[in-house]
């Protein structure tokens, strides 16, 4: 039978995909490719710091470049996930192209598959992982860790027993313009925004300026935008300056939200950098409005409203009982950090005391918690504080399962061919 | 190809932050406002020595006193124009150039050489003291843009405090009301703040767990309040040379507050010291007869766990029925030792209100 004109151009189209996608040398290419995005995320990481390389690197489908001060950027090289997106459908097609499921290639499937779980699992980590900090002095109890890489503005109102908090992201404020939400009493109209920022006090003998907003903190104290840091050791403080214009209400003028307000931690490290040049006394009072709430009414509802890190929820709590830190002798050197906490779960009616220490994280609800640092209590020296890294990782054990497939893979290929090479000598 | 990326971008999807409504268990109190607000009245203002008292130029109008501000005032020229006056006392002052540059910088101006400062200052006199006066802005136009506001500035250094009065507002307000503010300037006057009595102090801020009342007390001049934590109820500080420095905290707990045993070895524990047996914990104690009670005095010497320098501590025991008071000194063995004899007369000067019999 004559074939069709019309059919010919399709398969000969899928034909060369498939080829493409099971060619060696597109994995040799994205191995390449791999291989140099790892070097210049590497050194990216010196000016542009850990996070956002790791994102700008390796959680996108392109790097785009721009010139300085210009406005267009081009991509310059493909990211992480197309880079590993690409070489995860060249493994499972050129697999399935060339191996046939047999007993004698069952360690080749083993490998192959314990490769893909890495990539996939790796990927998932990348959309699903979450990192967030809790910080504890001894005596203290959290329901919540905090994640000091991302801010919320929120908007607490008192609903009884608990707080209703209304939580806009920080991403929001950057934008600018009007946020409108039905889940928002008022329109915020962002006014200005400094990624970082840092507070000055505004002395009477000093203050020339009007005050940026007629409202709340910013009658003492101004902010002045500073440039962002990249090191991991520093943080970024955000501040807005924003109006809140209630719906269909007139508006509650203007309000300076930051990131320095209501945290004990952060005001006493204000007051400490203060007092070196005022004294302690005075640089106490200087910092107070600081942690004074900022309050705004509209619908005849109260609400107090902060600019915080991000906070995670737990339906438990954890409770500091007791920190031990130890130095190996005669040096700083650490030899062990351990905290002992009290989980109370009331939903799984748990009350139970845990250590957590150096090498021996606590899993518990689907998160891990990691004994990161130890200290003073900011405010009161006698205290000791803990701090711990929680990480949320749905995919944790695809590392541990992918590796464990590939080792085992090769160990079960080895085997096979061994065990063939002794039966033939023998049959020889 | 297509599913991979259109999985991945629904995985970014999921990642894209919105405007959320969650409930929340309640906060706990911010511990600092909470210290803050149960600070005793010798903080701040309330521990200045003395006070101005001045006579009000015509069209002046006094505001309340906020924050760092002893008091302000609101000003009104002949010609409309505007301006304010402010009185604020500073524990520390900084040199004319520093003053005067601060300013100026706020103001968009450049700055000026001491010898520049030098020629802005004009000698005058604060309540029949010599005093200097700092025209900031006289003459003077802003790099980008006019000139937005005048600025005068008077400096008082007296005793331990420095006094700031300012004139600042419209320029050619502060231009025209600065003859009154100077004769405002010469017409004050510092009287002696009231001294603390026994009613007012027992009348004063509870605070601590135990719910305590502060008794009255006279504390050194040279004592400087300082903030605390939640455990205190009071606590100063007293500075030296080369940065040594000493000192004494307030607190009181409940019943016999854990015992002299218990708080002798948390005391020891504090100077790097090992704890101790009963009996040896008694030979530590030494009597004190107080006008507020019988109490107990302990004298250590030891090594600042938190510091690793080495420390005194003089710590008193001081039982009142239903609770026990701890006023501890510690600090540079030194210093500790020169504040002995200030200790022992403010734990001479301390009155506690008796509570009232229950009917």
């Amino acid at each position: 039978m004559a074939e069709s004109p019309d059919s010919l151009p399709e398969p000969h189209m899928i034909d060369r995909i498939i080829k493409l996608f099971t060619s060696l040398k597109l994995t040799v290419v994205c191995l390449g490719l791999g291989a140099l995005l790892v070097f210049f995320g590497t050194i990216a990481q010196v000016k542009e710091g850990l996070y956002e390389a790791q994102t700008r690197y390796f959680k996108s489908f392109l790097i785009w470049w721009s010139p300085g001060g210009g406005d267009w950027s081009i991509p310059v090289m493909p990211g992480g996930y197309l880079i590993g997106g690409v070489l995860l459908i060249n493994l499972i097609a050129a697999h399935f192209q060339r191996f046939q499921f047999t007993k004698k290639k069952l360690g080749i499937w083993m490998a192959h598959f314990g490769i893909i779980l890495l990539l996939i699992g790796q990927l998932f980590t990348d959309l699903l992982a979450r990192e967030s900090q809790m910080r504890l002095a001894e005596g203290q109890t959290l329901h919540y860790s905090e994640d000091f890489t991302a801010f919320e503005l929120v908007f607490v109102k008192d609903a009884g027993a608990e707080d209703e908090v209304i939580s806009v992201p920080q991403s929001y404020l950057a934008n600018k313009g009007n946020i409108i939400s039905p889940q928002l009493p008022f329109t915020i109209h962002v006014k200005e925004y400094h990624p970082n920022s840092w507070p000055v006090f505004r002395a009477p003998q000093m203050k020339n300026a009007a005050p940026k907003a007629e409202h709340g903190m910013a009658q003492k104290l101004d902010f002045e935008a500073t440039e962002i840091t990249h090191k991991t050791d520093d943080k970024n403080v955000p501040t807005a300056l924003i109006e809140l214009i209630p719906n269909g209400g007139a508006s509650l003028g203007s309000w300076v939200v930051s990131g320095w307000e209501g945290d004990e931690n952060m005001r006493k490290y204000i007051e400490f950098i203060w007092g070196k040049k005022v004294g302690e006394q005075l640089a106490h009072q200087m910092a107070l409005p600081l942690i004074e709430p900022q309050i705004v009414e509209a619908g005849g509802v109260k609400y107090t409203m902060s600019f915080r890190p991000k906070r995670y929820y737990n339906p438990y709590s954890v409770t500091l009982l007791e920190t031990r830190h130890e130095v190996y002798l005669g040096t700083k050197i650490p030899k062990n950090y351990q905290s002992r906490v009290r989980i109370e779960n009331p939903q799984t009616r748990e009350n139970r005391e845990v250590d957590i220490y150096m090498n021996n994280p606590l899993r518990y609800e689907g998160l891990t918690y990691f004994q990161y640092q130890m200290g003073q209590d900011q405010i009161n020296p006698e205290i000791p504080t803990s701090a711990f890294q929680v990480v949320r990782n749905p995919s944790w054990l695809t590392p541990y399962a992918g590796c464990a497939l590939v080792g085992g893979g090769l160990l079960v290929q080895f085997l096979m061919h061994l065990f063939g090479f002794i039966k033939k000598r023998k049959a020889a | 190809m297509v599913l991979f990326c259109a999985a991945s971008l629904f995985l970014s999807g999921c990642k894209r932050e919105e405007i959320t409504v969650y409930r929340a268990p309640k906060e706990e109190p911010r511990r600092a406002s909470s210290a803050a607000s149960a600070a005793p009245p010798m903080s701040g203002h309330a521990a200045l020595p003395e006070r101005p008292t001045w006579k009000l130029p015509a069209g002046w109008t006094e505001h309340p006193a906020d924050g760092p501000s002893l008091a302000s005032f609101e000003v009104k020229s002949a010609d409309g124009g505007h301006a304010e006056v402010s009185i604020m006392p500073f524990g520390v002052s900084l040199d004319d150039a520093s003053l005067v540059n601060i300013s100026r910088e706020n103001l968009g101006l450049t700055r000026l050489s001491e010898e520049e400062v030098a020629k802005r200052i004009q000698p005058i006199t604060v309540g029949g003291l010599p005093a200097k006066l700092f025209d900031i802005t006289s003459g003077e136009t802003s790099e980008t843009q006019q000139l937005k506001a005048g600025v005068c500035l008077a400096v008082l250094p007296r005793d331990k405090t420095t006094w700031f009065f300012k004139l600042q507002g419209e320029p050619l307000a502060v231009n025209a009301e600065k003859g009154s503010f100077v004769k405002f300037l010469e017409s004050i006057e510092f009287q002696a703040a009231p001294p603390m009595s026994a009613g007012a102090g027992s009348m004063s801020l509870s605070g601590g767990s135990s719910g305590a009342v502060l008794p009255a007390w006279e504390i050194p001049s040279h004592w400087q309040a300082s903030s605390h934590s939640d455990m205190l109820l009071a606590k100063f500080v007293v500075t030296g040379q080369n940065s040594a420095r000493t000192e004494m905290t307030v607190s009181s707990l409940s019943g016999t507050g854990g015992g002299a045993l218990m708080n002798i070895n948390r005391w020891r524990g504090q100077l790097g010291l090992a704890p101790v047996e009963e009996g040896e914990a008694n030979q530590l104690l030494q009597p004190l007869d107080l006008p507020a009670g019988k109490a107990m005095l302990v004298d250590m010497n030891g090594t600042d766990a938190k510091t690793q320098k080495p420390a005194r501590m003089l710590a008193v025991i001081l039982p009142r029925g239903g609770e026990t008071w701890f006023y501890k000194l510690m600090g540079d063995p030194q210093m500790t030792e020169t504040e002995r004899p200030a200790f022992l007369k403010f734990l001479q000067s301390l009155r506690y209100a008796e509570k009232p019999a229950n009917g």
